[in-house]
């Protein structure tokens, strides 16, 4: 078992607060990333947890346990670090079985135990080598090993691929999410990246300059994202943002062209940010009237940015582009899917949204 | 081209060459061929004989000369090492406290030798040193002790002394080294349940190995060749007690004009040094493969 419960988490160095209230639930088993720009508090939340950092105010318990003046090696929780962080002097073997030889367990149980993880990660050819003999990737690997051998009731990882190259960072992540679906232990992945966070979380947190901004399934903060940020983060390419006004059920632009009818009620003149994403607008006999000014093939896909009166719109299709740079087009958003945030709070104005 | 490179690359490295071989190769060279040369009040007579290592067998000081040595060598060395990781350690903390230490334990550092023993000889004199007329108006002894009078003491006091001047960069040497250890491990460490000991014993002391071992090494060599310090407090006596190499080739050869024999000595005393530096570069180098516990 390992839930975490966080309530009201505040951190200050001096007189600087860093998290100002941070209340997050995670039930047993789930992964769960936090993700953000860098310096928005994410390592900083995760140390807390981890018993690195102490934190100024509030509450944090593993199974309704409260664990906040625990030392971290009475919490039972596990850390992988960005740079690994192994310990340079010990081969492999002796690296992942340092906890248990810590906690005095006989020669015979640690070398089981490191056995069975290296052969949950496959680095069972790598035991007598030293950290500086192996590859970025293995080294990760070794040190998730670490993590592996005490059996922790919860996970956690700062950042863990950030060091490695692009494609293995692909190999590594799916790895990590395997290794997950396997154990089955509560985990809490930092990342500042959103593919990360999409392909790999049950559950999001987008964290913002030591808030909570969103919490949700990826799927959740794809279709409903509760603020401009949280639907600038989310997504590549970002969702267009442009200027609108309400107009009876519908919203259009500044310049007065039709945009569509939103996904929530907007009072006629109401000024509000009016969103959509590259993937859910198309080409149109009719509808907002934009010259095409890039187009960028990717194989599958297409990305074209139309230029109209005033914005650059981002616009994604599989479809194979007929038009050439400088050609006129109009485009349309699909219907429903039209986002609308307040102008001021920069929240969404649909249902729910105000909630958080 | 290539040629013309390589002649360049002669020439550039020449005068390093040249001034090695002046001033470090002829010299020992010198001292070397002394020491198998007959000498009889500064004149030469004869070249081709152990005579002098012979005599200094003979001679009965040499062996007080010898155990004193070690006590200075190996003591001075072993104590400055350890006194210097402890305070190295301590000063590696962040905090206003250890930030002024941090400049405030070099004052020993740059000190003359010659202040440092007068000042240390007063304060540890057998009648008005500060030190004994301290600890006697305490009550914790009765009567002034005679420190650099008694011949079981001197020898230690003379050490202390050399702890109190050489330990200060070997800590700040340590503690640029503790504070260059990786974060990340440390806090890993704490993560698998270390404590401040074994943290201390399994990931900082395997990582400051290189400059343990290098900052012992020349700790050894600059005792070695301290010589102002132990002649200046005790000039070798009382009746030799505190007798040490340095100081007897000194009076062998300026006092006693043995020129040979304190060749002799220096020939020794070098052999010494290089069998312990290469000894030391030879452990250092099996350490980094291995496993510093166990
Ligand atoms: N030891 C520290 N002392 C002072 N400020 C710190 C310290 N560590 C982090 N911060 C500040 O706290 C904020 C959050 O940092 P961090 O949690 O590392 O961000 P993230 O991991 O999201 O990039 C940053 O503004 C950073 O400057
Ligand atoms: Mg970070």
């Amino acid at each position: 078992m390992g839930s975490v419960t966080l309530r009201n988490i505040r951190k200050s160095y001096g007189a600087v607060e860093v998290l100002h209230g941070i209340d997050l639930d995670i039930k047993d088993g789930e992964f769960t990333v936090l993700v953000g720009p860098s310096g928005c508090g994410k390592s900083t939340l995760l140390r807390s947890i981890a018993g690195l950092e102490t934190i100024s105010d509030g509450e944090i318990s593993v199974d309704d346990t409260v664990i906040n003046t625990l030392v971290p090696k009475e919490r039972d929780i596990a850390m992988v670090f960005q740079n690994y962080a192994l310990y340079p002097h010990m081969t492999v073997a002796k690296n992942m079985g340092f906890s248990l030889r810590l906690a005095k367990e006989s020669q015979e149980e640690i070398d089981k135990k490191v056995k069975a993880a290296a052969e949950i990660l496959d680095l069972n050819a790598l035991l007598d080598r030293y950290p500086r003999q192996l590859s970025g990737g293995q080294r990760q690997r070794v040190a998730m090993g670490r993590a592996i051998v005490r059996d922790p009731k919860v996970f956690l990882f700062d950042e863990p691929l950030s060091n490695l190259d692009a494609k293995l960072r692909v190999q590594m992540r799916s790895e990590i999410k395997e290794l997950h679906q396997r154990l089955k232990t509560t985990t809490i992945y930092v990342t500042h990246d959103q593919i990360e966070a999409m392909t790999m979380a049950d559950k999001i947190v987008v964290m913002r300059g030591g808030h909570v901004e969103q919490i949700g399934s990826p799927i959740e903060l794809y279709d409903n994202p509760a603020s401009v940020f949280v639907a600038g983060f989310i997504g590549s390419p970002a969702m267009n943002f442009i200027d609108a006004v309400g107009d009876g059920k519908a919203l259009k632009t500044t310049t007065q062209e039709l945009l569509g009818t939103p996904n929530a009620t907007v009072a006629s003149g109401q000024k509000v940010i009016a969103g959509f994403r590259p993937e859910d607008i198309r080409l149109a006999e009719k509808g907002i009237a934009a010259k095409v000014a890039l187009i960028e093939p990717t194989g599958a896909e297409t990305q074209l940015t139309l230029r109209t009166e005033n914005e650059a719109i981002i616009m994604t299709t599989r479809d194979r582009i007929t038009h050439s740079v400088g050609d006129q087009v109009f485009f349309e958003v699909i219907e429903g899917k039209l986002h609308c945030f307040d102008s001021e709070t920069e929240r969404s104005l649909a249902e729910g949204g105000q909630a958080q | 081209m290539l040629k013309s490179d390589r002649f360049l690359a002669y020439a550039l490295i020449l005068p390093v060459v040249a001034a090695v071989l002046a001033f470090v190769v002829g010299p020992t060279y010198n001292v070397a061929t002394l020491s198998l040369t007959q000498v009889v009040m500064g004149q030469e007579r004869g070249f081709g004989t152990l005579n002098n290592f012979r005599a200094l067998w003979a001679d009965p000081v040499f062996g007080l000369v010898l155990k004193n040595t070690a006590i200075w060598i190996l003591g001075g060395t072993l104590l400055c090492v350890s006194v210097g990781l402890g305070v190295g350690a301590y000063l590696a903390i962040d905090s206003k406290v250890t930030g002024w230490l941090r400049a405030l334990i070099l004052l020993p550092w740059v000190l003359p030798d010659v202040v440092t023993a007068m000042a240390w000889k007063w304060m540890l004199h057998g009648q008005v040193g500060i030190i004994g007329q301290t600890l006697e108006s305490t009550g914790l002894t009765e009567g002034t002790i005679s420190f650099m009078g008694d011949p079981k003491l001197v020898m230690w006091m003379l050490v202390v002394v050399l702890v109190w001047r050489k330990m200060p960069l070997v800590a700040l040497i340590l503690c640029a080294a503790i504070r260059a250890v990786p974060d990340d491990q440390v806090e890993a460490a704490r993560m698998d349940g270390a404590n401040a000991v074994e943290r201390f014993r399994f990931v900082t002391l395997p990582n400051i190995a290189f400059s343990l071992t290098a900052v012992t090494v020349i700790s050894m060599i600059w005792i070695t060749a301290e010589f102002a310090l132990p002649w200046i407090m005790t000039g070798g006596g009382p009746a030799n007690a505190s007798q040490i190499m340095a100081t007897y080739i000194y009076q062998q050869s300026f006092e006693f004009f043995n020129w040979g024999v304190a060749s002799a000595m220096s020939v020794i005393n070098l052999v010494m040094l290089v069998s312990i530096v290469a000894l030391y570069l030879y452990v250092n180098r099996r350490s980094w493969a291995s496993e510093a516990s166990k």
